[in-house]
């Protein structure tokens, strides 16, 4: 019974981060917006001023 | 002594532009210090441990997999341990395989995306120590000011494609006018562009014009023209808005979009200079190019009339 459990359990993991794989693949980052985010930490308005 | 005379002639390593700004940067294994001039020894704590951010979160991606999987085999194995037949056993054993297979597959096919989310994360969970390897390169570069000027603007060079400040590109054009610039060198114009006037910017431009006349683009057009008093009473002023004019003739869209300029100055440009605009307008009659047609034909009337570079134009029929 607990072994079934298990496999349960294990099956709804695989599940979820099978799910949460694809959903990051589908709303994936664009890397000239982490580019654009690295500037923003850098020059601050104050930096550039 | 000549001005020219005094800067010292300089071998520039080449700049290597990435595609984003980020891949610059490079990140120590063991102290997580960020740099952007280190090659493999991190500044920080001395060890060859740097590797790029690209590295370092392609790595921590993986790390991530890595512990989903483990994770995954705990709970397979944790249902082999409490089965109760043989055939459960198997059962439990088979499934656990196949889904850790679908897993391995998910995870192959995604590892790209993970990788820039793991960069994201990077940069965010590692702010504070982003910023401080940026300062400490440049108090790093600021430190062989006047010893080494050569490497300081090599490693401001660098610091500037992340840290954007006038302190920067004031620094950066100041050590420029010290070396003697060369046409194969790989100089840089809009990038150093300030928002103030800054009369070793004009200088810088007024070189360039007569060097590399293809980096003067429209922001230094426009630069040119927002200070265009101030550098008249500049030292060399006149010559220098003249080189400006002189390279807006490189190509029509500058002529037509900065015609004031090239019209006020027109009168003092080098005849091959003029020859060019005068073939432009004459090539072009239709345009609207303002009063600078009007001048460029008194110049011609007044100066190249009989010139015969100009005669063989002159024949074809075209009048502008």
């Amino acid at each position: 019974m607990f072994a079934y459990v298990s496999i349960g359990i294990l099956f709804l993991f695989v599940i979820i981060k099978c799910i949460q794989y694809v959903w990051h693949r589908k709303k994936s980052l664009d890397p000239a917006t982490i580019d654009k985010e690295l500037l923003g930490i850098l020059n601050t308005e104050r930096d550039r001023a | 002594m000549n001005k020219a005379n005094s800067k010292t002639p300089i071998f520039l390593k080449s700049f290597h532009k990435t595609k984003y700004r980020y891949e610059k940067l490079k990140v120590c294994k063991k102290c997580h210090a960020f740099t952007i001039l280190g090659d493999t020894t991190c500044p920080d704590c001395g060890k060859p441990h740097l590797i790029p951010v690209e590295e370092q979160a392609a790595r921590n991606a993986k790390h991530s997999m890595h512990t989903t999987v483990l994770i995954a085999v705990c709970i397979g194995l944790l249902s082999i341990f409490l089965s109760n037949t043989f055939l459960q056993m198997f059962l439990c054993g088979i499934i656990t395989i196949v889904l850790l297979g679908v897993l391995w597959i998910v995870q192959r096919n995604v590892l790209e995306v993970e990788s820039i989310r793991a960069l994201d994360k990077l940069f965010y969970a590692n702010q504070k120590n982003v910023q401080d390897g940026i300062i400490r390169d440049y108090k790093a570069a600021i430190d062989i000011w006047g010893t080494d000027n050569q490497r300081c603007y090599e490693m401001l060079r660098e610091i500037g494609t992340l840290l954007h400040n006038d302190m920067i590109r004031i620094r950066q054009l100041t050590l420029l006018q010290t070396f003697l610039l060369r046409k194969d060198m790989d100089l840089e114009l809009e990038p150093l562009l300030v928002r103030k006037y800054e009369p070793v910017l004009v200088e810088y431009i007024g070189e360039l014009a007569k060097i590399k006349r293809d980096l003067i683009k429209d922001r230094t057009f426009q630069y040119i023209m927002a200070y265009e008093p101030e550098i008249m009473g500049q030292e060399q002023g006149r010559d220098i808005l003249t080189a400006v004019a002189g390279a807006a003739v490189r190509m029509k869209h500058y002529v037509r979009s900065y015609s004031g300029l090239v019209r006020r100055y027109a009168n003092n440009l080098p005849k091959d200079r003029f020859l060019r605009l005068y073939q432009m307008i004459d090539q072009y009659p239709n345009e609207d190019w303002g009063r600078l047609s009007e001048e460029v034909m008194r110049i011609y009337t007044e100066k190249y009339q009989w010139d015969p570079d100009f005669q063989q134009k002159s024949q074809r029929g075209h009048s502008i």
